[in-house]
């Protein structure tokens, strides 16, 4: 099982990085940019469509083919936490979702997590400093569907500045 | 925090004190501002833990040879003093909150209506004189005008409402990026929101933090005119609805209601009385 969770991890960390190097599917990437927290991002549009208007002024949930989620934000940071934390605990407590981290790298301005999640998912975090605040992207999808959402990590956190 | 040099506690903190979070991260401010070379930068975190009070008994030893120190800042002690006596410059003056964002269209869904820049207000009744209270801090005339309407419509007790707003956004100072939610209040459904982290308590009182949605106000007069709408209407808030004639009942009955914290009304009542807010009713 953990040589799984490892081969699994490691899938992701090549499909997120290394990607450039292979060819990469064609999908329709969509730029968007948020002003609150200026930040811009990137998503597929042939794979996610905005999951209705957004009451959030920081960014936007999409909905994905076959039961994916995308959700692209800025988050407040109105009294000062690490990026460290921010991406370890605020944010995946935020979603409630209990967890488990295969991937993790994180650095003065920028943090990557990747794995499972309850139910046969996986998941894909990036967040991002921005002046004060953060922005990040939080994809998660059914693990049988990793052919076709590990090779757009690469991408979409390419994207996220 | 860079540049703090002065602050008022409300309770003490540290070894066997109230520690209530906005004491404790007060201090740990001051400490890190004065920081002797032996000891590491605290974490600003709101809890008086090891490193917190071991920073103390540091700063007693150094600052006002303790022989024995108990670990302990208290509101009016001679180590918050000589901190305090410390500073470089004077007491620094909360100055009003960065202007939010100018929204522009956006690739995507654009939010259904923009957050607008922040107001200012005509004090209804006191002039902008009175808002300067004694110990340096400055309640911008705009809350004070903004608290009074809402006494006016809702019956809330300005002074607890502008008490709230000095410690739900730190003076102004901590309001999530483009809300205009100085008092920390969350979205509903259908309610436009920004996602910030928000503090949350264990049943031990320990705490963890967690992403919520924080509701989006066109004007800060929309926020305090919400504000006085929830505490009047709210079943949570039936408590504190008999006591409209005493500002400081009002804020006891605030406490496990509004907030978790067990000391909520004593902190609220502590302000009120440490900047005069009583004067604005």
């Amino acid at each position: 099982m953990r040589g799984r969770i490892v081969l699994r991890a490691a899938s992701l960390v090549a499909a997120g990085w290394l990607v450039a190097a292979a060819p990469a599917p064609t999908h329709q990437w969509k730029a968007v940019r948020n002003t609150t927290f200026d930040y811009s991002a990137c998503y597929p549009a042939d794979l996610f469509r905005p999951a209705g208007a957004s009451l959030n002024v920081g960014g936007q949930d999409y909905v994905g083919r076959g039961g994916a989620r995308l959700q692209i934000s800025g988050l407040a940071n109105q009294y000062g936490d690490s990026l460290a934390v921010t991406a370890q605990q605020t944010i995946p407590n935020g979603f409630g979702l209990k967890r488990q981290v295969t991937y993790k790298v994180i650095k003065p301005d920028w943090a990557v997590l990747s794995g499972t999640l309850p139910g046969g998912r996986s998941f894909y975090q990036r967040v991002i400093r921005k002046q004060k605040d953060f922005a990040f992207f939080f994809l998660s999808y059914p693990s049988s569907l990793s052919a076709t959402y590990d090779p757009i990590v690469g991408r979409l956190g390419q994207c996220l500045r | 925090m860079a540049g703090t040099d002065h602050v008022h506690i409300l309770g003490s903190v540290g070894r066997g004190g109230l520690n209530s979070y906005f004491d404790v991260r007060a201090v740990q401010e001051i400490i890190n501002a004065h920081l002797p070379p032996s000891l590491a930068p605290l974490k600003i975190d709101g809890a008086a833990g090891p490193r917190t009070i071991a920073a103390i008994e540091e700063i007693e030893r150094r600052y006002i040879h303790m022989a024995k120190p108990d670990g302990r800042l208290d509101p009016h002690g001679p180590t918050l003093r000589r901190l305090n006596g410390t500073r470089k410059s004077a007491p620094s003056q909360r100055s009003a909150p960065p202007p939010p964002h100018i929204p522009e269209p956006s690739p995507r869904a654009a939010p259904a209506k923009p957050a607008a820049p922040l107001r200012a207000v005509a004090p209804a009744s006191r002039p902008a004189a009175r808002s300067r209270p004694k110990n340096g801090r400055v309640i911008p005339p705009a809350v004070i005008a903004a608290a009074q309407a809402s006494q006016r419509r809702w019956k809330v007790p300005a002074s607890v409402t502008i008490a709230q707003w000095s410690l739900e956004s730190g003076w102004g100072m901590r309001m999530p990026r483009g809300s205009n939610n100085p008092f920390g209040i969350k979205a509903g459904k259908g309610q436009r929101f920004v996602l910030a982290r928000t503090r949350e308590e264990h049943k031990d009182g320990s705490s963890y933090y967690i992403m919520a949605p924080f509701r989006v106000f066109d004007t800060m007069e929309e926020a305090f005119d919400q504000h006085g709408k929830l505490l009047a209407t709210h079943p949570a808030y039936k408590r504190a609805r008999t006591q409209l004639s005493d500002p400081d009942a009002y804020a006891d009955a605030l406490t496990g209601t509004y907030a978790t914290d067990h000391e909520y009304g004593k902190t609220l009542k502590g302000q009120m009385r440490a900047y005069d807010m009583y004067q604005y009713n």
